[in-house]
């Protein structure tokens, strides 16, 4: 085994969203980084659909950006259709979604880590971790390479043990055309919970097949809604051919491409249930779990056998290729029964697979070993994020790299954690529902999880985050800055519509009207603060009732949130608990009262127990009272 | 709520005088107790063993039957063995401090439901139900606190929970699905939905008032001018001699209470001292007595003599309780100044004549507000499931109204999901998982 040379504070195994987002938080918090991929080529890959937002989703990517992320700038920079879904629907439920140039996403983030101070990138497999002490201290490649690591952050994606099916075949691999890791038996041999999910992909057509007139055109939105607060940033120079969209006044210079949608038939629906039996999930050959929110359209088939018709995306892969996703398809049927289905298909009739769909199996760890900054409980300074934890989506997988990273440095820096809770972010509440609930399927973010979301909306994302940001060490000083000014602006302008008189009411009554709009307030006054600050200034008017109440909540609870459980309680030694509570805080092993609380099963009357279990241990240690 | 998972013991039947009594022993030692002091053959769990308790030193104490019941299958959930003994106070009292001596502790008022309900045994409504069946004082009442013990409230409020959970997801789906095609319900469908679980949270909302009736009983004051038959209306209505009667005004100088069980309704009768001008201290105190129980009464039953002329009323009846004014002495006949009067029932003391009425009457009057006869009462909910319901109602009407003003979602799903919260504190619990359950088993969601 050969030692390299140069100690990390941190290493990054795995490249792909989560694995970018946690190297470059380390890296950022001045700590020695190294990202070790398989594959270098395949940084930040997308190996499934070309999209990146949507709802939830598209306001974890501003919470991303408003910590000092790459995910929004880089989506900003090489989308080429932007949309806000929902902007008929209100104001915490609207998102930004963008369709990207698969290739331009990926060069410019490769571009990007290699630009980035403190961060080194290696081509190698991981064979290993080494582990003192139930302490990480480095890892080791295939090819007998040992990299020293004072922390460790393993995103390995679907890689661990992956198992690719098409029809009755199946082969090893992490992705379709790359090679699996076995790190998910070391992860096991140290004690770790590992178990198996499902996913899967359909296939890519050549766009020269298609008769894309058959299909009904759908149009990115004017003006381009952006992720990033700092969007306007985005310039090129004549190296940089990877940067597609460059800010230009008032927005991106940008060319977008339609998607198109088409709608399977009874014909397809035909063929597919004709060949079920050829079908490794429905002949028994897929152990793994499934997403519900993301079912092969076998599933669709079957589960909802009343509907006449599925709703097809073709989505394309890029400005520069013409790779077409076809999304609402996804497959893991034979090739030929594929190609059948696809073609039964109006404006797919002549359509060729250029890659079929596949599902894919492959390890994850339960997520309740971790600990709320992902650090595992079993091994100090090892950290998991992102599709290891039993999560699907890139948004989910950066998110959760981002705070595993963050952390990571923190720690060896001896700073304290950065925690985000339920009432500031969906970060927080993707976090807190996996180390507190697991997951019996891939996790997705959905607006619905989120108790507090009116709180929690894409237009105040840096509102709520970026300072926290900035406490730790983050977020760069013209973010701070921009931040800091937009909060000014938003106070200013809520003091503004409390005085001014707008017809025959103040502005604030004037906004408070649900006909009213900012858009229609005279220029003069429009003049006075940006579009975006007029629209939260509306929108906190608008809902003040139902947001003051949720923030009610928050207060509510935040007692129980701000109590610690301390580290000597030995959940069996409180003989009033139930066995099922006792099992469940035994394996949780929750940070604070709230958090124990939430775990499923766990009642009012188990936390009073609690409570004064607590009570009394803190009297007899003869502990201060907090 | 102790949190050390001890064994307690208590008397499980009333205490005093009896033909047998009942101990109960739970928790984790309560066989080893049994065993110290148990002399009897072994045997399997559930079937009642004959043998003698003994003292420290050997000595009998009483023979028993002994059943071991192995927890989680016990009604604590927990390791239970119940003694059935001989009845009296010193026997049950002896065996007691015999258990306590072995390593038990006296048991609070309430703890055995109380550890039932924390094993998972009974939900909140059930726990609750086990008070109301044991201190029930008519079959009405008995039989509405069963219906609950075997969960009928928690069902009912589990399907209008179901219901609302249904309405949430297809909100929700729309919400956060914008790309499926999903359509979004129209205000009338959602109307549609919600008004059905506001109609049944106002039908439980209607059992309140017999909730409290059969729990607390009416507050039925008897009073009126001395010597016109107040103590003899009791006497009938109970059907015993209760109070001390005569022919001298003024005989009763003090409130006296009993309870009567008419057709199911607990009334809670009170019979008290005329009311006069009197230099009597006694009497006049016992007339302090009457106004304050006339402060509370539900039901006012004023007795006259009918067989005199209307004289004005010095009963001073509290708003919103009913007033019935009895003319006593029919069997005189009836003095023709009454002709006019309202709400008069004649009565006759002495021969009975008009009582089948008058209870007739009670009854009607005390059910008007509720759909049906006390034979159609089959749950009522309490102080806390009325506030639960109360708050819950309202987050619905507010929904409703953010639909019609056609808010934007999200604000609707609040409430919503307020009203939810209210309901599963009636049971006692909710998740967001439920929702989306629901949200994946009704749309195919997947692009």
């Amino acid at each position: 085994m050969f030692t390299f040379p140069k100690p990390y504070d941190v290493v990054v195994i795995g490249a792909g969203h989560a694995g970018i987002e946690a190297a470059l938080a380390a890296a950022r918090l001045g700590c020695a980084t190294a990202v070790i991929s398989q594959n270098l080529d395949t940084i930040g890959q997308m190996s499934c659909n070309p999209a990146i937002g949507g709802l939830a989703k598209g306001h974890m990517v501003r919470e991303i950006d408003a910590l000092g992320g790459a995910m929004a700038l880089n989506t900003d920079a090489t989308a080429i259709q932007f949309r806000m879904l929902n902007s008929a629907k209100g104001p915490s439920v609207r998102a930004p979604r963008a369709q990207c140039d698969k290739k331009a996403y990926q060069f410019r983030m490769k571009w990007l880590l290699e630009h980035t101070a403190n961060l080194d990138l290696h081509q190698g497999n991981i064979a290993g971790l080494t582990v003192e002490n139930d302490r990480v201290t480095g890892v080791s490649t295939s090819l007998g390479v040992a990299f020293r690591a004072r922390a460790v952050i393993v995103t390995t994606g679907t890689f661990m043990r992956g198992l690719l099916h098409v029809g009755l075949q199946n082969q090893r691999g992490g992705r379709m055309g790359d090679a699996m890791s076995t790190l998910s038996d070391g992860l096991r041999d140290l004690g770790f919970h590992v178990e198996r999910f499902k996913t899967g992909t359909p296939a890519r057509l050549n766009g020269r097949s298609l008769d894309l007139s058959a299909c009904e055109r759908q149009e990115g939105d004017t003006p381009a809604p952006r992720f990033s607060y700092l969007a306007d940033t985005l310039n090129r120079d004549e190296d940089d051919i990877f940067t597609l969209n460059p800010w230009g006044d008032p927005a991106f210079r940008i060319r977008q491409m339609p998607c198109w949608i088409t709608y399977t038939n009874p014909r397809t629906h035909d063929v597919i249930r004709d060949n079920l039996d050829k079908s490794p999930m429905y002949a028994g050959r897929i152990e793994g779990i499934g997403p519900r929110y993301c079912p092969s359209i076998e599933d669709k088939v079957v589960k909802f056998a009343e509907k006449e018709r599925h709703q097809v995306f073709l989505e394309p892969e890029g400005r520069h290729t013409t790779e077409f996703y076809v999304n609402g398809v996804s497959t893991s049927l034979p090739f030929e029964v594929q190609l059948d289905f696809l073609r039964s298909i109006q404006g797919l009739e002549h359509c060729e697979i250029i890659r079929p769909g596949y599902a894919v199996e492959y390890d994850y760890c339960v997520p309740t070993q971790l600990g709320p900054t992902l650090e595992t409980k079993r091994i100090e300074h090892l950290y998991f994020a992102g599709q290891i934890n039993g999560t699907s989506g890139y948004e989910e997988a950066a998110g959760q790299g981002l705070v595993a990273g963050a952390n990571a440095a923190l720690k060896l820096h001896g700073k304290p954690p950065l925690l985000l809770h339920r009432s500031q972010a969906y970060l927080g509440v993707m976090v807190d529902d996996l180390v507190t609930k697991g997951t019996t399927e891939p996790y997705r973010m959905f607006t619905s999880r989120a108790e507090f979301r009116l709180l929690l909306r894409q237009d105040n994302a840096d509102l709520r985050l970026t300072p926290l940001g900035a406490s730790c060490g983050l977020v760069d000083p013209l973010r701070q800055a921009r931040t800091a000014q937009r909060a000014a602006d938003l106070a200013d302008a809520l003091r503004l519509a409390e005085t001014e008189r707008f017809g025959e009411v103040t502005l604030g009554k004037w906004l408070r009207r649900p006909e009213s709009s900012w858009h229609r307030l005279p220029p003069e006054l429009l003049a006075r603060f940006p579009g975006e600050i007029w629209e939260m200034a509306e929108i906190d008017l608008k809902y003040e009732g139902y947001i003051r109440r949720q923030e009610g909540e928050v207060e509510r609870t935040a007692r129980l949130e701000e109590k610690t459980l301390p580290g000597w309680i030995d959940y069996n030694e409180i003989s009033g608990l139930k066995r099922e509570a006792k099992a469940k805080f035994g394996s949780v092993r929750p940070a604070t009262l709230g958090q124990a609380s939430r775990i499923e099963g766990i009642t009012p009357a188990d936390i009073s127990i609690l409570l004064i279990y607590l009570e009394k241990g803190r009297r007899s240690r003869a502990e201060p009272a907090e | 709520m102790n949190p050390e998972r001890d064994t307690i013991a208590a008397l499980a039947t009333p205490a005093g005088q009896g033909g047998l009594a009942i101990l109960r022993l739970s928790g984790p030692r309560a066989f080893p107790i049994a065993t110290e002091v148990f002399r009897g053959p072994s045997g399997p769990p559930r079937t009642q063993i004959f043998g003698r308790i003994v003292r420290e030193d050997g000595s009998l104490i009483d023979e028993v039957l002994l059943t071991r019941f192995t927890g989680p299958k016990s009604f604590t959930g927990e390791d239970t063995v119940e003694i059935t003994c001989h009845g009296g106070r010193l026997v049950s009292r002896a065996i007691l401090d015999r258990l306590l001596h072995a390593g038990a502790r006296a048991a609070q008022g309430g703890e055995f439901t109380q550890r039932a309900f924390l094993n998972g045994k009974l939900d909140l409504t059930q726990a609750e139900a086990v008070m109301d069946v044991i201190s029930a004082q008519t079959d009405l009442a008995l039989r509405c606190a069963q219906r609950q013990l075997q969960g009928h409230l928690g069902e009912r409020v589990e399907h209008l929970r179901q219901a609302l959970i249904a309405v949430l997801a297809h909100l929700e789906a729309w919400i956060d699905f914008p790309e499926e095609d999903i359509d979004p319900e129209t205000g009338e469908q959602l109307n549609a939905r919600i008004l059905p679980v506001l109609s049944g949270l106002e039908q439980l909302r209607a059992t309140a008032r017999q909730g409290r009736i059969l729990r607390e009983g009416v507050a039925t004051v008897i009073c009126g001018s001395p010597n016109v038959g107040k103590s003899s209306l009791l006497n009938l209505l109970l059907g015993f001699e209760r109070a001390i009667v005569s022919e001298i005004a003024g005989t009763t100088r003090d409130t006296l209470e009993e309870v009567l069980d008419l057709e199911g309704i607990p009334l809670r009768l009170i019979d008290t001292a005329g009311l006069r001008d009197s230099a009597d201290l006694v009497e006049l105190q016992g007339m302090a007595r009457t106004g304050k129980s006339l402060e509370e009464a539900e039901l006012v039953l004023e007795v006259c003599d009918g067989h005199l002329p209307p004289r004005p009323s010095a009963v001073e009846v509290p708003p919103g309780a009913l007033h019935l004014r009895i003319l006593n002495k029919m069997d005189l006949g009836l003095d023709p100044g009454w002709n006019q009067a309202p709400d008069i029932l004649p009565l006759s003391c002495l021969t009975g004549e008009g009582l089948a009425h008058l209870k007739a009457t009670v009854v009607a009057r005390l059910t008007s507000d509720h759909a049906g006869s006390p034979d159609a009462w089959n749950l009522a909910v309490n102080a806390r499931h009325l506030q639960a319901i109360n708050k819950a109602r309202d987050h619905l009407r507010d929904a409703l109204d953010q639909l019609a003003a056609s808010s934007p979602p999200e604000l609707a799903a609040v409430d919503l999901r307020s009203a939810l919260h209210q309901l599963a504190e009636i049971v006692g619990r909710t998740d967001i998982e439920e929702i989306l359950d629901v949200v994946f088993s009704r749309f195919c969601i997947g692009k």
